[in-house]
């Protein structure tokens, strides 16, 4: 080995060594290999939700969480449990007024029991509150705190994954309540409009105050939806939005409510405000890609190390296939076929693809065919044709198999579980591995066509592409990752607090994104 | 003298203390046909090695002579791997510290602290004194 050579292993082992002891980096390393014991779906919604604010009170996160889940349930409450969410929301708005949130959620129950008159009033009543809020963030924030605890170190996927578990459920019924009450109020009554702006008032309140977009848009809509009649006369244009304004203010003077014009005229601009310089439409894909990017920062580095020491395998495998005559032995026929058959129903176990376990059980068998003459001095190489086909082979595999490590890794499990793609990154993983397997007894086919080529022994030829396959895996796949760690860790950190403030308060990161 | 004589007399050489390569026993089997003079040469070393073996020394070895001389061998063994090696301990210790400079840079400069959760509201909103906003019923406009 040459000193440059020696000084390139050793740089390699000695970048390897520092990643993996240097705690930053171990966790970003050791991800496509050690599954931590994750808390499940089901665990995380179970969560407890009071804690750690010192300043709160804690029953507040309690029952916000007890109000979230009846609203996931709303549909299949039955009356008694409906009626103990009615009185648990009311009593929490009397507790505290401030917050406007119990008492719409006392709102939603009642209509739920058919007590228009107190929604109503449980309507009015709120709309003089100073705020909204559902509790849902410091809820997030804690199953953020599990998962960091579980996995032993804190990385932006988990805030992606706490992003997709916020339910809109409270939301939606609120606003679905809300809408309910301005279908039964007509704009030709002096009622009518007093209930109208009662919604509207509490629809702003809500979006003024909400913590995710979603939620906040749905308040936008709400507002927007006051001034609307209860069939709209034609296709929702901005236009016929405008002229509905117009008439909505032109029916609130002819009833002599002035002030409610004012007001009504504020919440409108403000909604305007809202939609150009809050809501994104592409906010649902930002998130999305800042998910998928966030499990690929946490997981590639790992991912390519654990391909490098499979390709270290193989390259080791190749040695020993053209050292060892015991092993030269068993790659003959008959114990090829042995091996052949267990190699394709272990493929078929793995991977649940019979092609894959066909392939690899052809590209074994074949593997087994040697010229029955062969040259008495075998070249040393193969040709370049044979060194390209291996390196063109051997860089696929690695991509399928760092692939297939980063979607089974514990952040890619989490997340895409959050973000249900379970069924997607199943297949996925059969298919990626499927994949790399064919690659592989792609190679097993390609040594008897050169050895009966070049009348060369098959063993010789496979020990030979083994070989090379496993150095061209193992060196790239090592290169990439030490590449990849640091680049790994800077946008991991990049992405963690991008993905914090979108949990926090994802309206405030829209608004401070364009006025920045 | 050829350059292959060269390699094949330093071959012979190193023969007495390890094995050959598949490459080098080709080259050694392929030469020792062709260059008679140099078979001898090789024939000749290899014979006076075993006669110089084989022959008894007057002389009676002085106490931990053996000791001695197998600790030297070992240091200088040591010595000389430490020597083929040194290239690639330079390397792992460069891109070592390299790597936790990065390492370091890449996780520097984080914003928000996450351990504090959040218990005040952020009123979000955009003033109005600032933003822009459309003007809908003009009939108000000042």
């Amino acid at each position: 080995m040459t000193g440059l050579a020696r000084a390139l292993v050793g740089a390699a082992v000695g970048a390897v060594l520092t990643l993996v002891l240097h705690p930053i980096s171990r966790p970003y390393l050791t991800a496509a290999w050690l599954h931590n014991p994750m808390p499940s779906q089901e665990e995380l919604a179970r969560t407890p939700a009071a804690g750690g604010l010192e300043e709160d009170d804690p029953t507040f996160d309690e029952d916000g969480k007890t109000l979230r889940i009846a609203a996931d349930n709303l549909a299949i409450l039955k009356p008694k449990e409906l009626t103990a969410n009615y009185e648990l929301a009311a009593k929490m708005g009397e507790l505290h007024p401030e917050n406007a949130y119990w008492r719409q959620m006392a709102a939603v129950f009642a209509w739920h029991l058919g007590k228009h008159e107190e929604t109503l009033d449980l309507l009015r009543k709120a709309q003089e509150s100073l705020t909204w809020q559902d509790y849902q963030t410091h809820w997030l924030q804690q199953i953020q705190g599990h998962l960091r605890s579980a996995y032993g170190s804190i990385q932006s996927w988990q805030f992606a994954d706490v992003y997709w578990l916020r339910s809109l459920a409270p939301a939606e019924a609120i606003g679905s309540t809300e809408r309910a009450v301005i279908d039964i109020s007509s704009l030709d009554t002096d009622d009518g409009l007093r209930f109208r702006m009662i919604v509207m008032r509490n629809a702003a309140l809500m979006r003024d105050n909400a913590r995710s977009l979603a939620v906040g848009q749905i308040g936008a809509d709400v507002v927007e939806q006051c001034c609307q009649p209860a069939r709209p006369e034609g296709p929702e244009t901005q236009r016929r939005l405008l002229i509905y304004r117009g008439r909505f203010f032109d029916h609130l003077r002819h009833f002599n409510r002035l002030e409610a014009v004012t007001i009504a005229n504020e919440l409108f601009e403000k909604n305007d405000s809202w939609q150009a310089l809050i809501n994104d439409p592409n906010a649902a894909k930002i998130v999305q890609s800042l998910s998928l990017s966030s499990v690929l920062a946490a997981s590639l580095p790992g991912a390519l190390m654990a391909a490098a020491a499979f390709g270290l395998f193989l390259w080791s495998l190749g040695f020993l296939v053209e050292r060892s005559r015991p092993v030269q032995r068993l790659m003959r026929f008959p114990a090829i076929l042995f091996f052949a058959l267990a190699f394709a129903i272990a493929a078929y176990g793995i991977t649940q693809l019979p092609i894959v376990g066909i392939a690899i059980g052809a590209g074994a068998t074949i593997a087994g065919l040697t010229p029955r003459h062969n040259r008495s001095r075998p070249p040393s190489r193969l040709g370049p044709f044979f060194s390209f086909l291996t390196g063109v082979l051997a860089l696929i595999f690695l991509a399928l198999l760092a692939a297939y490590f980063v979607l089974g890794a514990t952040p890619s499990d989490q997340v895409l579980q959050s973000m249900q793609l379970v069924e997607e990154q199943h297949i996925s993983l059969q298919i990626l591995l499927g994949t790399a397997l064919v690659i592989l007894s792609v190679l097993c086919l390609a040594a008897p066509m050169w050895a009966f080529a070049q009348r060369i022994r098959t063993v010789a030829v496979l020990s030979s592409g083994l070989k090379g396959f496993g150095a061209i895996v193992a060196i790239v796949g090592v290169v990439l990752g030490v590449i990849a760690c640091p680049i790994a860790i800077y946008s991991d950190r990049h992405m963690q607090d991008t993905l914090y403030r979108l949990v926090v308060n994802e309206p405030e990161n829209y608004y401070l994104m364009r006025v920045r | 003298m050829s350059l292959v004589c060269l390699q094949f007399r330093k071959l012979a050489r190193e023969g007495q203390d390890r094995s050959f390569t598949e490459k080098e026993a080709d080259l050694m089997e392929a030469h020792r046909a062709k260059c008679p003079r140099c078979a001898d040469y090789e024939t000749s070393m290899v014979g006076s090695l075993i006669s110089l073996r084989g022959s008894e020394l007057p002389i009676e070895a002085a106490e931990g002579y053996t000791m001695r001389v197998a600790k030297k061998a070992w240091v200088v063994c040591q010595r000389d791997t430490a020597r083929y090696w040194s290239p690639a301990l330079c390397g792992a210790a460069v891109a070592g510290l390299l790597l936790i400079a990065l390492v370091q840079l890449a996780n520097r400069g984080r914003e928000v602290n996450y351990f504090r959760p959040t218990t005040q509201d952020a009123r979000r909103y955009p003033s109005l004194d600032r933003d822009p906003m459309l003007l809908l019923d003009h009939r108000l406009a000042p």
